[in-house]
């Protein structure tokens, strides 16, 4: 979408008309959704987390002064809320003291991510045992495409730290799925 | 040695490197066993990640996608529902405290009376008194004038709004609802609809007002953590009197009324 015609959409939205932001959800719906899943790794949290994140989008249209796109705006809160999201749900899992509930079940008898055992599964089980920023950069720049100069916008840091992250991360995904190289060639 | 280049490592790894780091990358690398195994394990990574992987959006159907568009819409409308700006909730909890906290106000207003009795026994009279300035025009009956032409338009929108809101509420759960919020609204807009019924109004408005202030009043009374039943009546009344859809209308006549008088 030019820029102009989403910062137009912006300003109407602003204004309060609903259908101006309906048509900015449905432009970045399908990316916010990939961005989700990329950190919480189901569809039904996916799902949520981008929703959630479209609302508060539109609660702080206000605020969004248009310096960086609204694309990276929206990636940037997607992010923030996925990573929350997984980092409440770790912490429910540990403090679940019923070990016969549904929620305690499912964090000791299935791996987090809902793909068994191929090897995308694999993969994505090792980006989520990534440290938080690790996992975010590596996500952002290989899973969704982006450049570094975009990744670097979106979590507000320089670029030079993004590359030390990816390496850092990338490192470790490749100690975790080592095993796989065999079964992949 | 030369210092490491495991800064630079990755853009190494990713072909995003100047031709003059390139070079020096190369000649490090050859006389440095750890920068050399870091290089294989990030391109063995890197592989693992090039694979083609299908975007997860494309896994839903397109009956998925608008599904998604409406949720946001109606979590939306139900956030300004329940947070509505600043000045129309201090609007709102004044129109509560008038209607329901009658005794203090009695009270209030007992005082202020018998100190105005005082003032108009003992104070010395003017020599004029100003009428007040009347709130509704003295032309065609039917037109409303600005403040409750105004009033009127926010009655709609924001009566509209907690429709759309108790519409679109989540009940599946089965579990009782926190409805305290809506039902001060509903308070609130009752309290409105007798303002505006006291105006010169079309028929057509008057009949949405008292068919709105049917459910509103139901609203407003049903008991506190009440069950998803007493909610679904309600949403029964909405669809049944077609509420939406005659607000909607209204305020399109009340739009057309208003471009109309602008163009005279």
């Amino acid at each position: 979408m030019p820029a102009a015609d989403e910062q137009h959409l912006i300003s109407r939205a602003r204004e309060g008309n609903h259908e101006a932001f309906r048509v900015l959800v449905e432009h970045h719906m399908k990316h916010a959704y990939n961005v989700a899943f990329g950190f919480v790794g189901n569809h039904d949290a996916a799902a949520d987390v981008a929703q959630e994140a479209f609302v508060r989008a539109h609660r702080s249209l206000g605020t969004f002064r248009g310096d960086a796109d609204f694309g990276t705006w929206l990636h940037r809160i997607v992010m923030n809320l996925a990573m929350n999201r997984v980092k409440s749900d770790r912490a429910r899992a540990q403090h679940e003291v019923d070990p016969q509930s549904p929620a305690a079940h499912r964090a000791t008898q299935e791996p987090p991510f809902g793909q068994g055992e191929d090897v995308r599964g694999h993969i994505e089980k090792a980006l989520h045992e990534l440290p938080t920023l690790q996992r975010a950069v590596v996500i952002l720049r290989h899973l969704d495409g982006l450049s570094t100069k975009q990744v670097s916008a979106i979590l507000m840091c320089s670029q030079g730290t993004v590359k030390t992250h990816l390496f850092r991360g990338l490192k470790k995904m490749r100690v975790k799925l080592q095993f796989l190289e065999g079964e992949m060639t | 040695m030369k210092r490491h280049v495991g800064d630079i490592l990755y853009e190494y790894a990713a072909g995003e490197l100047g031709e003059a780091d390139r070079e020096r990358v190369e000649e490090h690398l050859a006389g440095c066993p750890a920068c050399a195994a870091d290089l294989l394990q990030l391109r063995a990574a890197l592989t693992l990640l090039q694979r083609p992987v299908t975007p997860p959006s494309e896994e839903r159907d397109p009956a998925f996608w608008t599904a998604f568009a409406n949720e946001v819409e109606s979590r939306i409308l139900a956030q300004e529902t329940r947070h509505p700006s600043r000045a129309a909730a201090v609007r709102d909890q004044i129109a509560s405290f008038v209607t329901f906290n009658r005794a203090p106000l009695l009270a209030g207003a007992g005082a202020v009376a018998l100190v105005a009795a005082a003032m108009l026994l003992f104070w010395p009279r003017p020599a004029e008194f100003r009428q007040p300035d009347l709130i509704v025009g003295t032309g065609s009956p039917a037109v409303l004038s600005d403040e409750p032409a105004q009033r009127m338009t926010d009655y709609l929108k924001k009566s509209k709004v907690l429709l759309i809101g108790i519409a679109n509420m989540n009940t599946d759960d089965g579990h009782p609802l926190d409805l305290r919020v809506e039902q001060r609204q509903s308070r609130a807009l009752v309290h409105e609809a007798r303002y505006l019924r006291r105006q010169p109004m079309d028929a057509r408005s008057a009949r949405l007002i008292g068919d709105l202030e049917k459910i509103l009043i139901e609203l407003a009374n049903i008991e506190e953590h009440q069950d998803v039943p007493d909610v679904e009546m309600i949403r029964t009344g909405i669809r049944r009197e077609n509420l939406l859809f005659k607000i909607r209308m209204a305020e399109t006549l009340m739009d057309t009324g208003e471009k109309e008088r602008e163009l005279q």
